[in-house]
């Protein structure tokens, strides 16, 4: 009888959320203020700038892929991946960064150990509460190597004086963002010279990537498709999440961290800085590094034809593709494709065997669904555990499983008296779970004799108490295949429908900011999915809207034809509907006397009211923000999957994007649309109210059953009605049958 | 439509809701669908909705039964590496299972119940047929075999075509014979007296050499010594209404394949349940539900089965079979199974024909219950029904819920002990989570209880199936294991009806019934204490802590079962209304009238006073009896008691009976309107409804379980704690 569903989920979710939610200690000595909450800007500051300390000679890459790493909890671990030429992986190099912790961090007992390619380089002692301090660490030589190097941080924290699992969230270390360089000793290390190093060209000091896009005339539809198709080939050779393009006129003059020049144009047109290219662009398709007297990394793709300039951007994916041995630099563990009823042993995907002493382990692991993974609302994965633990470990003990940052499930260890856990079955429901990459954390939360006790110095001091095997897995079930239209998460985490198709016709706005948004756009989707939409750039006025297709533009630009099709309205059209509105976002709560059984039915069994629709609300037009950036995605009634990138005006369009393109606002995207104001942080998210399902072909009974057992799940109202029906008929043909069969009555 | 094709498009759409039924939905929309149907099924229960209506509450409820079995399939279950959880949870899973299955069987049983057959009488032109009447005997007294004997002559049908048999198991050759002499002394007596009994009221006496087979024996030995067309049997403490053999004979005249009428075994007085917990004048009786919807369900499959009495049976068919079955100890229901699967047919009437006595102890009932549980186990080992070659698939599905029925102790031991592995031993036997629980489990448990109540409400009130099963259980679980362990061994041991508690007392078998009513109080505590001390897992606590809780009313109740309340037999009553005169102090005939009647005495009003006659005085009762071949119209009598009322009294009478016509009198008096019979039971054949019932069932139990401690502590040293 164990609790592990999604009502004792719910209530873990209620008990637990108020401490997660907490991000300070409660710990209210006066230090503790300003080591808690550090301004985004200090660590520049306090932080001496390495740029300066090096040598002319040196040449230094930027490593994380933000603003900062953040090292959270007793246990923490986090990667980035560094793409090196053969010449830097050779050189002398050196490691720097510079570490912020926590008051609470015991430093006695607290170290972060640094590993490159799995072979640990340093350890140091987490002991930086007053200010962030510089390390410098030198990489031993063979360490590195050319291609994906991964860097990880493995911080062990404990908390100077709690044993306590809440104290555990009061342990972090900071590492800034532009402080984490790897320094290379030698001359001309910058260069890349082979497209297989394109990774290489890595990122600037805040973690992003630019494209510079020299091309002479991109008004030309097939310049466009073309640009289009390369940008998101970039962005997969790069390796990078987030790819940032701009327009421009002229080579950079000089060479910047984590910027690509691009010059993309047939032969004939290139201009004289790219002579070197000229003779073989003439003859055939070209994409090569191209040297610079500025020293800027450039990519010349050429050809004699636009279509020939396609085809040399395919070379870029046959030099540097996308495999498991090229992880994207955020992402440095595993990303596995779990199909139904696939196994995944903690192992692969990362993780390896671990002895814990303390009170609170997490771990995080990936994994991506396909595109029509459809079993969100009815369906459970396992994980199967093989730990142990020592007798010192009570019951009541928790492992918690998050799944894209929400609980999915609160186990407790009923019995502690064995010792281990073998073939322990946990159930994830996987309602958090979606298409594309999905993330979760395993949680173990140990409540021990000892911390009750609680002797100074036992947070560090204590012996190992619980073990888990990197044998256990994660074991999926055969669950449903189907994609719900429209949902823009199965787009921007798989790239579906549109990769599909041989070429997807794409409208854009007659301005540079839609080109560039179109293009940012793509090139994230490529970097999330990992796939390549092929574009076919056409006006506006001929889509189809049998076929599938992308607006890029401004709404204003949008012919009203084709404003009626995407879903969005002006504000003049969806006037007086204000209440119909708010009702449609995902978060409303009906309001007034049916308020406090609709939320005790959620709190108490999971049960949506909304779930009970018989008759959805249609789906209204919806009325963005001023310059707010709007995706939307409708199905056309004639068949084909529109979606629309689109804002007020052109450069709010441009910027809007560049904003939706940072990771955690990319993988907010859902429903059919989601808008981002300027100024906001949160994507706003509107469902679908009428979704269409589409199954794949060929079409099994078995998948249709659990089709049907997810849709009914959402459309419970259907289930009871068709479960009557059935009962009506099964009654009425009974009652035919008892008087033919059985004794007549006298 | 015809037939097949029905059958076909009915396969067809159970497929297609089966489909349904197992599309693994989440758990809100299982109890949103379930919710909605119960709430259907409450509304057509409430309204009394009939015909097709309570079809669909049915298959609502099957809908619901299937559900739960289907997630309890898939979900529950331990995983079978922790075999140490597995394997209890797999027998917990199994007893489900049995329960599901029993459910569906009974539903198939039940769907369409017979309505009552149509009293017919033979033409004048048909011949009437002969009857032999056997009434088997092997250790009942005197009195009461003179009772049935004087009952069976005094039935209503032509004097020379009906022979009345007693067939004496009790006074064998080989009884007279016994090496010990007083026993041969003893059966030497009972031979001469009941021989001179038989000769007296005009019944033929037999008896034979050895006590071979038992009760198969016998019927077998009368059937050699006899000639009727037809037999009817009638145990002895069965005593036959007037009209017994004029509503069953004209039957057999319609159905030339006919071999069985059965009609229900009647009981004057309470078994130990009713006397113990007194609710025999206002509950249905247990075996209620048996012949009043049951049997009449077997019947529209053409399966209604011989119960061993009050029964007329088609010698011919007999004469197929050789005879009674004797395989089993259960003669009665073999012999049907076997004539059944030859191609004979059967009918039940719903009109209670004879009027019987049940055992008054709670140990002489177990003694019957262990013999049918035994008996129905070894025909589900020797003849299973569902492969019995000739019968048809209903009767196949008939039989095997008749016998399977008996398997019912396993389960009930198995729920009653499955909470345990969890409060004592932390075994996780059921991995649900509360909310899963109430979503499946819970809907399930009341949509079986209103599936049971609109079935059998009539004939059964809530929880008292349960009680039932519950203080059956506790002795013939190990009978059960008995019978599989050696499924020849069980023996025929007459069940006997006749005793009386003179004082109050604990039964002989309560011992256990109170060991596991303590058991079941530690549960409890231990349930308290993991509520406070595992605070992580209290909601499961609570859930199974709530199951045992259950299981302690239960027991508590079943205390007062075997706490046996004292009572004599022969005390109950039948009213009549008939007129009779009292002679009076000074020999006069005075008029009066008959108030009740009972198989010890008589109950007279007298009008217009005592006529000189009081409390203590010998007199004679004169009337005239409904029975043209008695020859005498006097009955002496003995006034025990004296009641004032208005201008006249009324006089408790003890009868008298000095000759064998006396007590064909008696007969006469009390079993000559099964009218009456049939009045009494009606009267308590009340769907008294889920929520009544169940207050009505709290209540009892809570008084039983305080009596039956109070019992403990006043009888209890010996029997119970002592030994």
């Amino acid at each position: 009888m164990k609790r592990h569903t999604l009502l004792a989920s719910v209530a873990l979710l209620t008990t637990l959320g108020p401490v997660l939610a907490q991000p300070a200690p409660f710990d209210m000595s006066p230090e503790s203020n300003r080591v808690v909450a550090p301004a985004p800007a200090e660590p520049g500051e306090t932080v001496p700038a390495p740029v300066e300390e090096v040598a002319p000679s040196a040449f230094s890459r930027f490593l994380v892929p933000g603003a900062s790493l953040r090292l959270v909890g007793e246990e923490a671990q986090q990667g980035v991946v560094v793409y090196l030429t053969d010449a830097q992986a050779a050189a002398p190099a050196t490691l720097n960064f510079s570490l912020l912790n926590a008051l609470v961090v015991a430093p006695e007992i607290s170290s972060l150990r640094v590993r490159i390619n799995q072979t640990e380089i340093a350890a140091t002692p987490i002991a930086s509460s007053s200010g962030a301090t510089p390390v410098s660490i030198a990489v031993p030589a063979g360490v590195l190597r050319p291609g994906a190097n991964i860097v990880e941080f493995r911080a062990t924290q404990r908390h100077r004086t709690d044993c306590t699992v809440e104290s555990t969230y009061q342990l972090w270390t900071e590492i800034a963002g532009n402080s984490a360089q790897l320094v290379f000793e030698g001359e001309n290390l910058e260069r890349i010279t082979q497209l297989t190093d394109i990774g290489a060209v890595g990122v600037d000091e805040t973690g992003n990537t630019t494209l510079r896009l020299i091309a002479p005339d991109m008004a030309d539809p097939a310049a466009q498709a073309a640009a289009l198709h390369l940008v998101q080939q970039i962005g997969l050779a790069l390796r990078t999440p987030k790819l940032s393009v701009i327009l421009a006129e002229a080579p950079a003059e000089e060479r910047l961290p984590g910027v690509l020049d691009v010059a993309i144009m047939p032969a004939a047109e290139l201009p004289p800085a790219f002579e070197a290219a000229q003779a073989q662009a003439s003859a055939g398709p070209l994409a090569a590094m191209l040297p610079m007297p500025s020293g800027a990394d450039t990519l010349v793709v050429s050809g004699p034809t636009w279509d020939t300039i396609v085809r040399a951007g395919d070379a870029l994916l046959t030099a540097a593709p996308v495999s498991p041995e090229r992880p994207r630099f955020d992402l440095p563990n595993p990303l596995p494709l779990l199909q139904g009823g696939a196994t995944a042993t903690l192992a692969s995907l990362g993780i390896d065997r671990l002895e814990f002493n303390g009170r609170r382990f997490t771990t995080q692991l990936q994994f991506e669904l396909p595109p029509d993974f459809y079993a969100y609302r009815y369906g459970e994965l396992e994980l199967v555990l093989d730990a142990a633990y020592s007798s010192d470990v009570l019951p009541g003990s928790e492992i918690d499983i998050y799944t894209n940052g929400e609980i999915a499930s609160a186990t407790p260890l009923l019995r502690t008296d064995g010792g281990t856990l073998k073939d322990t079955r946990i159930r994830i429901p996987m309602t958090n779970l979606r298409p594309g990459r999905n993330e979760a954390t395993l949680a173990v939360n140990l409540l021990t004799r000892s911390d009750a006790v609680c002797n100074p110095g036992w947070t560090g001091a204590a012996p190992a108490r619980f073990v888990l095997s990197s044998n256990s897995y994660l074991r999926l079930p055969d669950y449903a295949r189907a994609t719900a239209v429209p949902d823009l998460q199965v787009l921007t985490g798989s790239a579906w429908p549109y990769a599909d198709d041989e070429a997807v016709p794409l409208a854009l706005g007659q301005d540079q900011d839609s080109l560039v948004a179109a293009m940012m756009f793509a090139a994230r989707i490529a970097t999330a999915s990992g796939r390549v939409i092929t574009f076919d750039i056409v006006p506006q006025d001929n889509l189809a809207p049998e076929a599938n297709a992308i607006l890029v533009m401004p709404t204003t630009a949008l012919s009203p034809l084709n404003l009626g099709r995407t879903g969005i309205g002006t504000a003049s059209s969806v006037q007086g509907s204000d209440d119909t509105l708010l009702d449609q976002f995902g978060n409303s709560r009906p309001e007034g006397p049916l308020s406090g059984i609709s939320n005790w039915l959620q709190e108490t069994v999971g049960l949506d009211l909304a779930d009970l629709r018989l008759v959805p609300a249609p789906d209204l037009p919806y009325a963005p923000a001023a310059e707010a950036l709007v995706v939307s995605q409708v199905r056309q009634p004639e068949g084909g999957i529109w979606t629309v990138l689109t804002s007020t005006t052109a450069p709010a369009l441009h910027a809007g994007t560049e904003r939706l393109i940072d990771t955690p606002k990319w993988r907010s995207i859902a429903g059919r649309v989601s808008a981002l104001a300027p100024g906001e942080d949160d994507i706003a998210v509107v469902p679908a109210n009428a979704v269409s399902i589409v199954t794949p072909e060929p079409a099994s009974p078995f998948n249709l059953r659990r089709v049907a057992a997810n849709w009914f799940s959402g459309n419970i109202l259907y289930f009871a009605l068709a479960i009557v029906v059935g009962a009506v008929l099964l009654m009425l043909i009974t009652s035919r049958v008892l008087t033919k069969i059985g004794r007549p009555s006298p | 439509m015809n037939k097949a094709l029905t059958v076909v498009i009915w396969i067809a759409i159970s497929a297609i809701v089966l489909l349904l039924v197992t599309v693994p939905v989440s758990l809100q929309a299982h109890l949103v669908m379930g919710a909605i149907l119960l709430g259907a099924m409450l509304v057509i229960k409430i309204l009394r909705l009939d015909g097709n209506w309570r079809l669909l509450l049915l298959t609502f409820g099957t809908i619901i039964v299937l559900r739960y079995a289907f997630w309890r399939t898939t979900s529950t279950l331990p995983p079978i590496e922790q075999w140490m959880d597995f394997i209890p949870g797999l027998i917990l899973y199994l007893a489900e299972m049995y329960c599901i299955l029993m459910l569906f069987l009974s539903l198939f049983v039940v769907v369409r119940p017979m309505p009552s057959h149509v009293s017919i009488r033979l033409n004048k032109d048909e011949p009437v047929p002969t009857v032999d009447v056997f009434i088997p005997s092997y250790n009942e007294d005197y009195e009461l075999l003179a009772g049935t004997l004087a009952a069976a002559r005094d039935m209503d049908y032509p004097e020379d075509r009906f022979t009345v048999w007693l067939l004496d198991d009790g006074s064998t050759e080989a009884k007279r014979n016994h090496p010990d002499p007083e026993q041969a002394a003893s059966a030497q007596e009972r031979h001469e007296q009941l021989q001179q009994l038989c000769e007296e009221l005009g019944c033929r006496y037999l008896t034979r050499a050895r006590n071979e087979h038992a009760k198969a024996g016998n019927l077998n030995n009368g059937l050699a010594n006899s000639t009727g067309e037809f037999v009817a049997v009638f145990d002895a403490d069965h005593a036959p209404a007037r009209d017994f053999l004029q509503e069953t004979v004209p039957h057999f005249a319609r159905d030339n394949q006919l071999f069985l009428v059965q009609t229900p075994h009647f009981f004057l007085n309470p078994d130990p349940l009713e006397r113990n917990l007194r609710t025999f004048e206002v509950m249905p009786s247990e075996n209620e539900m048996f012949y009043g919807i049951i049997q009449r369900g077997l019947d529209r499959w053409n399966a209604a089965f011989f119960c061993g009495s009050a029964a007329l049976l088609r010698r011919e068919a007999l004469a197929t079979n050789n005879g009674f079955s004797g395989k089993s100890i259960t003669e009665d229901c073999e012999t049907a199974i076997e004539l059944h699967s030859r191609g004979w047919n059967s009918i039940y009437i719903d009109k209670p024909l004879v009027a019987g006595l049940q055992p008054v102890t709670f140990a002489s009932f177990i003694g019957q219950r262990t013999r049918w549980a035994q008996g129905m186990m070894q025909i589900l080992l020797f003849s299973f029904p569902l492969f019995k070659s000739g019968l048809s698939l209903p009767q196949r599905l008939c039989y095997l819920s008749s016998t399977l029925f008996w398997l019912f102790p396993l389960p009930r031991m198995i729920f009653l002990f499955a909470p345990f592995f969890y409060l004592f031993l932390d075994l996780q036997i059921f991995t649900a989570s509360a909310g899963e629980f109430a979503a499946y489990t819970l809907t399930y448990v009341v949509v079986n209880l209103v599936m049971q109540n609109s079935l059998f409400g009539r004939w059964r009130w809530p929880w008292i199936s349960e009680l039932y099963e519950y203080i059956q259980s506790v002795h013939l679980l190990g009978a059960l294991f008995s019978v599989a362990r050696n499924p020849y061994k069980p023996s025929f041991k007459v069940t006997a009806k006749d005793e009386s508690v003179e004082t109050a007392r604990l039964s002989e078998l309560a011992r256990p019934f109170y060991l596991i009513f303590l058991l079941l109080i530690l549960a409890v505590a231990m349930t308290i204490y993991k509520i406070g001390a595992e605070p992580y897992q209290a909601e499961v606590t609570m859930v199974v802590g709530g199951w045992n809780i259950f299981n302690l009313i239960l027991a508590g109740c079943a205390l007062g079962v075997v706490s046996e309340r004292r009572e004599g037999w022969g005390s109950r009553r039948v009213a009549v209304e008939r007129r009779c005169e009292v002679r009076g102090a000074d020999g006069n005939w005075v008029k009066a009238g008959f108030v009740n009647v009972s198989s010890g005495g008589v109950a007279v009003r007298m009008p217009n006073g005592a006529a000189g006659l009081g409390r203590g005085m010998p007199t004679t009762v004169r009337f005239t009896p409904l029975a043209d071949n008695i020859g005498i119209d006097e009955m002496p009598v003995f006034i025990r008691s004296v009641t004032q009322e208005n201008k006249g009294v009324i006089f408790g009478c003890r009868y008298m009976p000095e000759r064998g016509q006396h007590y064909r009198l008696i007969a006469d008096l009390i079993y000559a309107n099964s009218g009456n019979w049939q009045a009494r039971q009606s009267a308590r054949q009340v769907n008294i409804g889920i929520i009544r019932g169940t207050i009505r069932f709290l209540g009892i139990a809570l008084y039983q379980t305080g009596r039956g401690l109070g019992y403990l502590l006043r009888f209890g040293s010996g029997r119970v704690l002592g030994k």
